[in-house]
């Protein structure tokens, strides 16, 4: 499997990624005669405690994203009880110069991270399709997709 | 922005008990109209974009009992409706 090797720092498992409006929603927006936003790069915490991915309300509002979905979620804060969150469709790439692995259509939920100097979570819904090796006496990871 | 598929989420309910039927699929609604289900995300999203535009619409997974994600560090409230 192709992979990458990538330094762990005090962060955790970094990387950047670039997220942009969905494939089905760009063609929309060309048909409407409208502006693709530019795709965004964001730094990314790759998060093995996130079932499914979150990207920053900066990034959502630069793409103009509306809702099209809704999921429950738990957090440590949520005290047992489920909350309903919207979800937004994005496609994601995961980007670099020897490899990149590129998801067309991935449904994630709002969430302020930029005060955790992060603007992503790659969750456990795009890591099911990808080889991950945390080796943290060596300090890197390894991340196959 | 927690209100913006309202009108769909209620008509999910209204017509969750005839979905059951295609459990796992994926419901396309638009306002009160259940437009169709789909095997994919992908393509209940497509669709979509391809018949409701750029107007408000919901896909969600065909499910009897709702997943519930996990998050292991806090969210802050604004994702919560």
């Amino acid at each position: 499997m192709p992979h990458l090797t990538l330094q762990l720092g005090p962060a955790g498992p970094l990387l950047d990624v670039i997220i942009g409006v969905s494939a089905p929603r760009q063609t929309a927006l060309r048909q409407a005669g409208q502006a693709i936003p530019t795709p965004q790069i964001a730094r990314a915490l790759i998060d093995t405690g996130a079932s499914v991915s979150a990207v920053d309300p900066a990034i959502l509002n630069v793409l103009s994203l509306s809702p099209t979905g809704q999921m429950m979620i738990h957090t440590p804060s949520t005290a047992g009880q489920p909350h309903a969150c919207n979800t937004y469709d994005i496609h994601l790439t995961l980007s670099h110069p020897a490899l990149s692995f590129y998801i067309g259509a991935l449904p994630v939920i709002q969430s302020s991270l930029h005060h955790q100097g992060i603007q992503a979570l790659i969750g456990r819904d795009v890591l099911g399709n990808c080889l991950l090796v945390y080796d943290g006496r060596a300090g890197i990871y390894i991340l196959g997709f | 922005m927690a209100d913006a598929l309202a009108t769909e989420l209620k008509t999910y309910e209204e017509h969750k008990h005839e979905l059951l039927a295609e459990e796992g699929k994926f419901v396309l609604i638009h306002g009160a109209n259940v437009l169709g289900t789909y095997g994919t995300y992908e393509d209940a999203l497509k669709i979509g974009y391809e018949k409701c535009k750029l107007e408000p619409f919901l896909v969600k997974q065909i499910q009897a009992v709702e997943q519930v994600h996990y998050f292991s560090r806090d969210l802050p409230a604004e994702c919560l409706t």
